[in-house]
């Protein structure tokens, strides 16, 4: 019977072992518990991802805006939609024809009009034809308008008023206001044109101060069969335009929240010429990247950075570096929400910056996901874009190192920018004074298109 | 806790590659710690209370039986060690062996320091292994 | 402090003073007495029962000055020499267990003077003894002849060590006589001793206290033949014609005596004929086993109990006749007495030969046996006693074992402690995974144990107490019971 009578004296080696056993540490708790509450708050705020307590520069306020797709959610409260039917417009509309031949412009926009009436993003959509005032009209109306030709066009339609009108009658929140036209802007004679800028800002701002307030310029081009009327009265009209495309724009205007909304929803998705004026986007996901093209002796610096889901670190801990053993580490970036413009690996590489402080942090190369990063089973996959920074000097401290992506007028403006329309071209009569109009009135004001706070530590 | 087992399992080195060192501190080295000191006090009760004492084995008790279980707790720990940074998916390295070495050399100091503490208690080996 | 003296006559008394230190060295209880004080009387100075006897009774007060007085336990009882009860004033005692005679190297002639006595005398003499009688050396004894050991005998009243015995008897101390009934030093010397000490006129001191002291002898009577040779002093043949004339002298002589106790049996394998000196060395025999048991059953009874309706006979019969004796075969009263003891005192042996010296164990450490039994004289003196070629407690129980009638209670040649008790091997049962029966493993743990628990500074006095605490387990658990 020894055996029977020994085994109560095991019991508390038994408890032991039984009791070391759960407390071991483990990532994949860790990360099941987070993602647990991850899930439960998504629908109601936006994504947590903790703040970094050791980073000085991501203050919880700026981690709040970490908005990813949060809003989307929420359709906007109306769309109002204005379209020129002046005389200039007419080419784009032309009556139809025996060969029933289109324009693209009846093509792009008759679809585009369809997709708003549509569309679930906005509860209450109204359509305008715009004259010397707008003019409401049905959906039927207007696309009729645009695929059979402008019954009754308008003598002419001076900008500054719409502008004007549609920040009086139509600015509200949640309300984005889209403008179809070509904005041939004919100042009244030669001596206004240095004035356009201000006339568009003057326009703007009227009907009272919007900080909020947004504009997204898209431009396209058009086969025109009509009479064309050039801004410059004085060069005379030109009938049965025309050889080359002549281009037309879509503004939306409206709070900035909504016009990003409206862009992300029915824009975005159109190959196009684009510019954005007070749009403001949620700072993108990103994340450092720990095993990923990484160089040198530095790790997640993050408090428990063992533990949280892989998308969202913030801190660089540097062990040691030296010019023989540069560190390097790339950020991970989700742009998916961003403009297409803003995407451009060519754009980011021209306007996204580095901004450190006390640290030779280098920013060495913009890329975009490939394939590869796609298909890994690494957390770069979850990326769209990668910044890869190198630095030789670890950090004393900890310091800020903000990737910041500048908002710049995209080349095509000036592109599209001409003095003398008088010959019709792809291009536009003063356009680029006109976007002047669109910008802040603050030079300062203007905001980066996002900032990526990140922090610099020495290793522990 | 996790600032102990850190100096303990850093003097080796810092955990490579840098990468992971995160995962190392955080979590592997106070896993392997703990795994380690509980394996080998469980090592050492085995021995000592249950084969020795409990079980009433008294043939089992020489220097060469107390040093089989010593080898059996580094091992072990070697194992224990490998099985934790697999179960971690860190990057794999030289380092992870290193680590494990080490980690069989520390089972076996903390064995000697329960046999040391506790041979004691034991029936049949108190004497054990001296 | 009651004392026992023990008065061994002759070679049978040396052999049964062996038998009785071998049950005291078991452990076995000998109540109403704290020490016995054996006093071999033997005029042989070179018999070799004798002197391994002695030996052996040297070691076992070696022991037992070491170990002290105890409750229970291996060497219980304290054995001392006549001189060691008491601080001999004149020195003229000798500090030994052998009652000296002297040095009497002559013949019996030379003895009595033959020569120089009247013509009267030497008729006398030359009819009570023969001239064999007269001309053998008296330093081989008396050679089976009582007629010459009662003419050398009756001197030792008069001897000092008889009166350092007088001097120092005291109230309550008890008296016993071992001696063969058929040889030539017992059968003359018991009821010369006997007369000597009771005799109302003795010029011995405390002359009413030995009279009244409780009083026992065991006689043993013929249980060994010797081989017939026709040159031989001693012939076999006589023993039961001189035990014949011996009874019919002490069914009328023995005065005094509460209890006398008869032992004897049917020969079988004869003896070779020695009839003294070195050589007489005869193997142990059970016979002097049960002589010992009957000490032991005479110090059981209380002085009330032996002075009424005595004096009391007793003989000895065996619950079975067989020619090997084993546990079973005993009555119940011997194997209550001894069955358990021996076999505590044969583990303790047999474990203290087969693993004591190579066990690698906390209690052997504790002990720092390795250092002690190679060096500490005590633990070679127990050594000795147990393992010794000539007077051991192996030696010992082979002897037993292998003499006719044989006593073999245990397997002596198995290293498995389960089968050393003959005729009930220890059972093993299914569950005791690890401790099957009485292993190695068994022991070992219990040593170890035990050891943990016994307070006690002296490693050898540990050392018995550990190991009788073991076997004593071990018996109740594994055996239970003969």
């Amino acid at each position: 019977m020894r055996h029977f009578s020994a085994f109560p004296r095991l019991l508390p080696a038994l408890g032991l072992i039984l009791l070391l056993l759960p407390g071991c540490y483990s990532r994949s708790d860790m990360k099941s518990e987070e993602g647990a509450t991850a899930t439960s708050k998504s629908t109601t705020e936006t994504p947590a991802t903790a703040p970094p307590e050791e980073a000085p520069v991501a203050g919880p306020a700026e981690d709040a805006s970490d908005v990813v797709s949060g809003t989307a959610a929420q359709p906007l409260q109306a769309v109002n939609v204005f379209l020129e039917v002046s005389g200039s417009m007419e080419g784009f509309m032309p009556k139809t024809g025996a060969s029933g031949e289109n324009t693209k412009f009846q093509q792009h926009i008759a679809q585009l009009l369809s997709e708003i009436n549509r569309t679930s993003s906005a509860r209450q959509k109204t359509f305008y034809r715009i004259k010397e005032k707008p003019y409401k009209d049905t959906y039927q109306g207007i696309s009729a308008t645009v695929r059979s030709g402008i019954q009754q066009p308008a003598k002419s339609t001076d900008i500054p008023s719409v502008l004007d009108t549609l920040m009086s009658q139509y600015y509200q929140p949640g309300t984005v206001s889209v403008l179809i036209s070509d904005f041939i802007y004919s100042p009244k004679n030669a001596g206004a044109i240095p004035y356009i800028k201000t006339d568009i800002t003057d326009a703007l701002t009227r009907s009272g101060s919007h900080p909020d307030r947004a504009v997204s310029v898209y431009g396209y081009t058009s086969d025109f069969r009509g009479t064309y009327y050039p801004a410059l009265v004085a060069a005379g009209k030109k009938t049965n335009c025309c050889d080359t495309e002549i281009p037309y724009y879509i503004w939306v205007v409206g709070p900035a929240d909504a016009v990003r909304r409206f862009d992300a929803a029915l824009l975005e998705q159109q190959p196009s010429k684009q510019a954005h004026f007070g749009v403001t986007y949620p700072r993108p996901g990103y994340s450092l990247l720990s095993k990923y093209q990484n160089k040198g002796s530095w790790y997640y610096g993050d408090a428990g950075a063992s533990k949280r889901n892989a998308d969202a670190y913030r801190v660089v801990a540097v062990s040691d570096a030296s010019v023989q053993q540069p560190v390097e580490f790339v950020v991970g970036m989700n742009l998916g929400q961003l403009p297409s413009q803003y995407r451009e690996v060519g754009y980011l590489k021209q306007n996204l910056t580095l901004q450190g402080v006390d640290t030779d942090a280098k920013l060495l190369d913009v890329t975009a996901a490939t394939d590869q990063t796609k298909a890994s089973s690494g957390p770069e996959s979850k990326f769209t874009h990668f910044a890869k920074i190198r630095l030789t000097k670890p950090p004393k401290a900890a310091r800020p190192l903000v990737l910041k992506l500048q908002d710049q007028r995209p080349a095509w403006v000036a592109q599209w920018t001409t003095k003398n329309d008088a010959t019709p071209a792809s291009k536009t009569f003063a356009l680029s004074s006109l976007l002047d109009g669109l910008e802040p009135q603050v030079e300062g004001d203007k905001r980066p298109v996002f900032e990526l706070p990140l922090t610099l530590q020495p290793g522990e | 806790m996790k600032a102990l087992f850190r100096s303990i399992y850093e003097l080796i080195g810092a955990p490579q590659p840098p990468a992971d060192t995160p995962v190392y501190r955080d979590v592997i080295f106070p896993n392997i710690g703990l795994l380690n000191l509980g394996i080998s006090l469980a090592m050492v009760v085995v021995f000592y209370y249950l084969i020795n004492r409990a079980m009433g084995v008294a043939t089992f008790n020489k220097g060469r039986h107390w040093a089989i279980f010593l080898v059996l707790n580094g091992l072990i720990a070697f194992l224990v060690t490998v099985w934790q940074t697999s179960a971690q998916q860190v990057t794999d390295h030289s380092y992870i062996y290193w680590l494990a070495t080490w980690n069989a050399i520390l089972g076996m100091f903390w064995f000697f320091l329960f046999s040391v503490l506790l041979k004691r208690g034991s029936t049949n080996a108190s004497t054990t292994p001296f | 402090m009651a004392k026992l003296f023990l008065f061994g006559i002759g070679g049978t008394g040396s052999r049964v003073i062996r038998s009785l230190t071998m049950l005291l060295a078991a452990g076995v209880e000998l109540p109403n007495c704290d020490r016995v004080v054996p006093i071999i009387i033997d005029p042989d100075a070179h018999n070799g029962d004798m002197n391994r006897t002695v030996q052996l009774l040297q070691s076992y007060q070696q022991i037992y000055k070491r170990l002290g007085p105890r409750e229970e336990g291996f060497f219980k009882t304290d054995i001392s020499t006549l001189s060691g009860i008491s601080q001999d004033v004149n020195g003229s005692v000798k500090d030994t267990f052998i009652f000296d005679f002297g040095g009497i190297n002559q013949s019996f002639r030379q003895y009595l003077s033959y020569d120089g006595l009247s013509v009267d005398s030497k008729g006398l003499v030359d009819l009570l003894f023969t001239q064999d009688n007269l001309e053998s050396p008296l330093t081989i004894g008396f050679r089976g002849s009582p007629n010459v050991g009662s003419i050398v005998l009756n001197k030792l009243v008069e001897s000092p060590e008889m009166r350092f015995f007088a001097d120092n008897f005291q109230d309550g101390d008890r008296v016993f006589f071992v001696s063969s009934i058929f040889g030539g030093t017992g059968a003359a010397g018991f009821p010369l001793m006997l007369k000597n000490l009771k005799d109302s006129n003795t010029r011995l001191s405390n002359a009413r206290y030995l009279r009244d002291a409780p009083t026992g002898a065991v006689t043993v009577m013929p249980y060994f033949a010797l081989q017939s040779e026709d040159n031989a002093v001693i012939d076999s043949n006589n023993f039961l014609t001189k035990t014949k004339a011996a009874l019919s002298y002490y069914e009328h002589n023995l005065q005094g005596l509460d209890a006398l106790y008869y032992l004897a049996d049917t020969p079988d394998t004869p003896y070779e004929n020695q009839p003294g000196g070195t050589q007489q060395k005869n193997k142990a025999h059970v016979i002097e086993l049960l002589a010992a048991l009957s000490i032991v059953d005479f110090m059981r009874y209380s002085p009330a109990e032996l002075r009424t309706g005595g004096p009391h006979f007793h003989e000895y019969g065996l619950q079975t006749d067989a020619p090997e004796i084993q546990f079973s075969h005993l009555p119940d009263e011997s194997r209550e007495i001894i069955a358990k003891q021996l076999t505590q005192f044969l583990y303790f042996t047999r474990y203290h030969k087969q693993h004591l010296p190579t066990d690698k164990a906390p209690y052997a450490d504790n002990l720092k046996l390795d250092y002690a039994m190679r060096n500490e004289p005590i633990f070679r003196e127990l050594n000795t006693f147990l393992h010794s070629q000539d007077m051991g407690v192996d030696q010992w129980l082979q002897e037993l074992a292998q003499n006719r009638r044989a006593f073999r209670p245990f397997d002596l040649q198995t290293d498995d402690f389960n089968a050393m008790i003959l005729g009930k091997p220890v059972e093993k049962k299914w569950n005791d995974f690890f401790n099957k029966g009485l292993s190695h493993n068994y022991l070992l743990d219990n040593l170890n144990k035990t050891e943990k628990s016994i307070q006690e500074p002296d490693n050898f006095r540990k050392l018995l107490e550990l190991f009788y605490d073991v076997t004593d387990k071990a018996f109740e658990e594994k055996v239970k019971v003969v």
